[in-house]
């Protein structure tokens, strides 16, 4: 392996470069903004020089990070660097890093912060306050959760020593399976340090209200509408949802047993399984993995990512599903606030994440326990993607991503200001992207305050539930692992056909 | 109940047979054959009712005044249906044939070149190309259809492959017929939609009755499996295949490589986004004004493509029966000389434990190590000599 002496040295120039070119790339989309607005103070020669240190600031630095000229890689280091950091102590490093990922943490948090405090200030226009905000503030909040996620990534990987390879799971020819030497572990939950934790959630905290004080002043209702809704969900989920849980997942087990024994199984199980997208079968081999997938909570985005935007659009679908059958804004026809609907559509959201108690601690559960099968054509397929694939999921799906544009058409033709196009002459399609582009505000709207409940549910009781899951499953079906046995050469070359 | 390990196990190691390897395909019996083609002369008529005014606007003037005969007129066009399938199903071969087998084998050369893998595991690759083509354009295509290799992942190709049985309908049906329907439907709209924003940059160039993106539709419908080459036969090549997966978190996953493209650019392009595309297109050209007539476009859609399954169903079947086959073999062949091939089994991690009693203990929170080389405990993270 080819190893440079200043690959740290080197990243951490890199990275300084991305920031600058970030700043500078907010410098070139104000420029543009205001260019076309012709506002007075932009000039053209500036906004020139600003996207030109913008490219070359942006190149050098990923060209001296990553090795190659256009790249922004987030999520993980590259082999040769992840070998580098396992055999180094990292300790100036992760200093530097921390020093500078806590100092651009708390520069945006002082501009979204006097952004909150100096909206409205007759001295300041809104343009100025949003070139605050755009220049400094999201450029600084991105880099510091970035690097902070990078030690998170360091930590992590210098604890986890060496991680499995994929080639560990082919066993050469020679070899008989059984030496593979991959051992059941337990699922865990890796947390992240209670500072960063706390600075996750303070972020969480700030963002959701800034984006509430945007639309409403209504900011302090909410934030204890979104406490009380967190608990409650938290109470249905941990009781309700985990009973309804483990029986689905034990019942699936045995039905799978009462299958394979040569029985048929009972017609409702049929059709709550048919539902469900789960597939019982005689020829299949139902077994749990024995090495889980662990959850990592140091990285809010991997949370978000994963679990979080899939929930708030189900919730979402569940809300518009029961408010196109219940109608609340008919009531209210003579109101000429149109934004009493929106208000519905908000207090809705809040408190959907209980109704769908019934789906997503089974979806995550039967995810991370890693329960599997492998078919008669020796393909190995996990339930999870056949919930995730089933009538229902797709029924909630699609019928909610309508009716809520539906609504939104309605909510449109009703009260004509919040919608910009005419009821009656309409582009149908024009129309559709608008109410798309609707749905998706309301979702940043939810999206704060499910990442926020997620994060909380996941570090203090996900953990526990799922670990005792995956044990009571286990004396039923046992531990195994899926693995490739390489067939020899020559009984390969007598196979074959040329 | 564990059928799938203990047959396994019975098994000797390390034999393979030639039917095993060999991907093959049963043909439909001669029955189903005559019940799939009366399935196409009666669908048939119904999307041709649908472009009788066109037939009426630009053929009549050409044709002599005769009285035709509505049987003897659907069968003949069936006919030529027959033919035109065949001819389709051997295109979609010879043009998939390079797809396919050059620009994969292209695919995984390069990365066995950038990612340095154990060569014990992987069959010696000495860095001569089997095909010197150039394969710039196909692995652009490639990659637009979200097939993707991973430097992280391993690959292997599974030794006892599952055979297609062309007499299980139900099962044809899900699998391929719904590919190949909407994606013809998608692809005609957007080349549909090509010709208008010709028509709207240079609208001097085409004739005062060309006509509208609502009847073109129609017309390129006729020929559109023709277009669809480069989506569906790699596709299910890559799905006959059974190239398989083993990503370092999550072990064996079978679907790994099929699950990228049909979640892919291109599947979403062609999927719900392009019939909203098309939809805001058709609508246009027919100049709708309320909600109700919006909806009764969605079903006049509908309508079309269900008419339109009967070709598609033909080139399909007749596809599947005569070209396939040897489409997987040849990639499943020259894949042999870069992936290992494997057999996928079961272990179970009781027997594990008890073979690997000298693994030692964590000092700390008492769980086992995962390796006897590991230097962490992979549990609470501490040093094993700590």
């Amino acid at each position: 392996m080819k190893r440079t002496p200043l690959l740290f040295t080197r990243v951490l120039f890199g990275e300084i470069l991305l920031l600058i070119a970030m700043v500078f790339f907010s410098f070139t989309l104000l420029g543009i903004y205001g260019n076309f607005l012709a506002l007075p103070y932009y000039s053209l020669s500036a906004l020139y020089r600003n996207s030109a240190i913008m490219s070359v600031t942006y190149v050098l630095g990923s060209k001296l990070a990553y090795g190659s000229f256009f790249q922004l890689r987030i999520r993980s280091f590259s082999e040769e660097m992840e070998a580098a950091i396992r055999e180094r102590s990292m300790k100036i490093s992760k200093i530097l890093i921390r020093i500078g990922s806590y100092l651009l943490l708390t520069w945006g948090f002082f501009e979204v912060i006097s952004l909150l405090f100096l909206w409205g200030d007759p001295d300041l226009t809104e343009i100025e306050l949003i070139e605050i905000f755009v220049v400094f503030g999201i450029p600084s909040l991105l880099f510091g959760l970035r690097w902070n996620i990078t030690i998170g990534y360091i930590t992590r990987i210098k604890r986890q020593g060496i991680q499995e390879k994929a080639s560990d799971f082919i066993v050469p020819p020679s070899q008989t399976p059984d030496a593979l030497q991959l051992l059941p572990t337990p699922f865990t939950v890796y947390r992240s340090s209670r500072l960063r934790f706390i600075l996750i959630v303070l972020i969480l905290v700030v963002l959701t209200s800034g984006i509430l004080t945007l639309a409403s002043s209504l900011t302090g209702i909410y934030l204890v509408l979104f406490t009380a809704s967190s608990i409650l969900t938290i109470m249905i989920w941990n009781t309700l949802g985990m009973r309804w849980t483990s029986f689905l997942l034990h019942q699936i087990v045995k039905k799978w047993q009462v299958k394979t024994s040569g029985k048929s199984i009972s017609l409702g199980y049929r059709v709550l399984f048919w539902l469900l997208g789960i597939k019982v079968h005689e020829n299949y081999h139902l077994y749990l993995k024995s090495i889980p997938e662990s959850i990592d909570l140091s990285s809010g985005l991997s949370v978000l990512r994963e679990r979080s935007v899939e929930l708030v659009f189900t919730c979402m679908a569940f809300l518009f599903l029961v408010l196109s059958l219940v109608r609340p804004d008919l009531y209210y026809q003579d109101q000429v606030d149109g934004y009493i609907a929106l208000v519905y559509i908000n207090w809705g959201l809040i408190f959907s994440p209980v109704a769908v108690f019934w789906l997503y601690p089974l979806i995550w559960i039967t995810n991370d326990i890693g329960l599997r099968y492998i078919d008669e054509n020796q393909a190995v397929r996990s339930v999870v993607t056949d919930l995730r694939h089933s009538q229902l999921n797709r029924f909630l799906g699609i019928s909610g991503f309508f009716a809520g544009i539906y609504y939104f058409l309605e909510l449109y033709e009703t009260f004509p200001e919040m919608g910009a196009i005419d009821g009656v002459s309409m582009n149908i399609f024009l129309l559709v992207v608008e109410a798309a582009t609707g749905l998706l505000i309301v979702a940043a709207f939810f999206i704060g305050f499910v990442l926020l409940f997620s994060i909380f549910y996941l570090r203090f009781f996900y953990g526990n539930h799922a670990q005792s899951v995956r044990q009571k499953l286990a004396q039923e079906i046992g531990y195994s692992t899926a693995i490739a046995h390489q067939i020899s050469a020559n009984a390969l070359a007598n196979a074959i056909e040329r | 109940m564990n059928s799938r390990t203990s047959e396994s196990d019975t098994k000797p190691v390390n034999s393979l047979t030639v039917e095993a390897f060999r991907f093959d395909i049963t043909k439909p019996r001669i029955w189903q054959w005559i019940i799939i083609f009366l399935l196409v002369v009666l669908i048939n008529p119904l999307f041709y009712i649908q472009l009788l005014p066109l037939f009426d606007q630009f053929l009549t003037p050409l044709l002599p005044e005769t009285e035709y005969d509505y049987i003897i007129t659907d069968l003949v066009i069936s006919l030529v249906l027959l033919v035109f399938a065949v001819a389709v199903a051997g295109f979609w071969y010879i043009m998939s044939r390079k797809v396919t087998t050059r620009v994969m084998v292209h695919e995984f050369i390069h990365f066995l070149t950038k990612s340095q893998k154990d060569t014990s595991i992987y069959p010696k690759f000495d860095g001569s190309r089997p095909f010197r083509v150039s394969t710039y354009l196909g692995s652009t295509i490639i990659h637009f259809l979200g097939f993707k290799l991973d430097p992280k992942e391993d690959y292997y190709l599974e030794s006892d492959i599952t055979d297609l049985d062309l007499r299980e309908w139900g099962n044809l049906f899900n699998t391929r017929l719904l590919d190949v329907v909407s994606a013809s439907f998608a692809v005609s709209f957007v080349i549909s939609l090509g010709f208008n924003m010709i028509e709207i940059l240079l609208g001097s160039i085409f004739p005062d009755n060309f006509p509208s993106s609502a009847e073109l539709v129609l017309w390129i419908m006729l020929v559109s499996p023709i277009f669809v080459f480069w989506i569906i036969p790699p596709l299910w090549t890559l799905e006959d295949a059974e190239v398989r997966a083993i990503s370092p978190n999550e072990g064996v996953t079978s679907d790994k490589l099929i699950e990228g493209v049909q979640t892919g650019v291109i599947s979403r392009l062609l999927g719900f986004g392009g019939f909203l595309f098309v939809f805001n297109n058709y609508a246009n050209s027919v100049d709708t004004t309320s909600l109700l007539e919006n909806i009764a476009i969605i079903l006049t859609l509908f309508e079309i493509l269900l008419t339109y399954a009967g070709s598609a169903v033909l080139i399909t079947i007749v596809y599947l029966s005569y070209f396939h086959q040897s489409n997987v073999n040849r990639l499943r062949v020259a894949l042999t000389d870069f992936i290992p091939v494997a057999e996928t089994k079961l272990i179970k991690a009781n027997e594990l434990v008890t073979r690997q009693q000298n693994i030692p203990f964590c000092n700390y929170c008492g769980n086992r190590f995962k390796r006897p080389s590991d230097s962490f405990c992979s549990s609470c993270g501490r040093r094993k000599d700590a």
